[in-house]
């Protein structure tokens, strides 16, 4: 059986600087109030990231929700002592939910609806087409690429960040970044002339 | 700052120098001034930091969280530990093995020339799993990383890489700079990753 315990009484001036361990120490009691605070303060993080990784929303979707029950349901087993830090061990755990469900999907093959999707005269149908192949482009690179080119260049981590919430080195993160940066290079020269 | 320095740092921090180290982007600058092949270079890297650009960052929904919060109903609290030190682990444990000893190194070292000059496989397999197959497997012993290392194009390219020619030499020290590189640069990377 879940938990079913009433939030503890919210501490209101204090909410906005309670840490991150403090609110997953609470979510491992079954705190939900904890658990939104939580979801709140890292959601889009995790949602963007998500988007970009998975390459569509409903994919995204999925991925967030099974990222924050997992979360809801182990958060016991998160460990402040020599263990990592929150938003890395999150990122880790949505990590691993976005690449489990893209390896599922692989068959996908989304290229050539946005590389020969014609000539655009609207600038905004451009737009669009533009960020339809960007997102297509990012969905072939290979998936710790993608995750670097996320985590750094979208998200603005530093690589360090990028390197422990990956499970690599900084070094490895810029061998990664610099492969991503090219191969997106390669994929999008049809739209761009100056690539 | 010569153009190949550059190229390489443009690659990986993009063309907005307010992103690289200050000392590089002094001498970046130095040279876009200087050189039109240089300020080619810059934008075209530019040209892709736009395009990157395009799809903005989106806000988690709030249908969403609804859903997530309605979901906790049937996901029960359990303090099942979830993996996510193993990849800190592997390299305690790659570590201890790195440094065992210059026989092992130097073996290892003709292990790899011998292997690539049968050629490289495409993928990278544990030795002593034979039955590993073709599928893509993280670099995680000394063969693996050497391995990649001389599949990787890049791996020249990076400034402070040891050279490879000297860590096929006997010398014991040049050949623990290179394992240390190369660790550090291919630790659970497969060739898909390159």
């Amino acid at each position: 059986m879940h938990h079913m315990t009433e939030p503890t009484p919210v501490k209101q001036a204090g909410d906005a600087t309670e840490s991150d361990e403090t609110l997953i120490g609470r979510v491992a009691t079954g705190d939900r109030r904890a658990f939104a605070r939580f979801m709140d303060r890292h959601g889009d993080f995790i949602y963007a990231t998500a988007v970009r990784l998975t390459g569509n929303r409903a994919d995204a979707q999925d991925a967030v929700q099974d990222t924050f029950l997992r979360v809801w349901r182990n958060a016991g087993s998160w460990r402040p002592d020599g263990g990592a830090a929150v938003r890395t061990w999150l990122y880790r755990i949505a990590h691993n939910v976005c690449i489990d469900m893209l390896r599922k999907r692989r068959p996908q093959n989304v290229l050539s609806e946005t590389i020969d999707s014609g000539v655009a005269t609207d600038s905004a149908v451009q737009e669009q087409e533009t960020k339809a192949a960007v997102t297509n482009a990012l969905r072939q690179l290979p998936e710790r690429q993608r995750a670097v080119l996320v985590l750094c260049h979208y998200q603005g981590l530093s690589n360090a960040e990028a390197a422990t919430m990956i499970g690599t080195t900084v070094k490895g993160v810029e061998s990664l970044l610099i492969r991503a940066r090219r191969q997106m290079r390669d994929i999008l020269k049809p739209l761009h002339n100056g690539l | 700052m010569d153009m190949k320095r550059f190229e390489y740092l443009l690659d990986l921090h993009g063309a907005d120098f307010a992103r690289w180290a200050p000392d590089d982007a002094a001498l970046a600058q130095i040279l876009v001034d200087a050189d039109p092949a240089a300020r080619a270079l810059r934008q075209r890297a530019q040209a892709l930091d736009t395009l990157l650009s395009a799809p903005e960052a989106e806000a988690m929904p709030e249908a969403l969280k609804r859903r997530i919060m309605a979901a906790l109903n049937d996901a029960p609290v359990a303090a099942r530990p979830i993996n996510d030190n193993y990849p800190a682990r592997r390299v305690r444990m790659l570590r201890a093995l790195s440094y065992g000893g210059m026989a092992l190194a130097a073996s290892v070292v003709l292990f790899a020339l011998a292997f690539t000059a049968g050629g490289m496989n495409q993928s990278v397999t544990s030795p002593g799993s034979p039955g590993a197959g073709p599928q893509q497997m993280a670099a995680s012993t000394q063969v693996d990383l050497f391995l990649l290392a001389m599949a990787d194009p890049l791996f020249d390219e990076a400034e402070d890489a040891p050279a490879l020619m000297p860590a096929r030499t006997p010398d014991g020290a040049v050949i623990d700079l290179f394992l240390q590189s190369v660790e550090e640069r291919y630790m659970g990377m497969t060739t898909e990753d390159l």
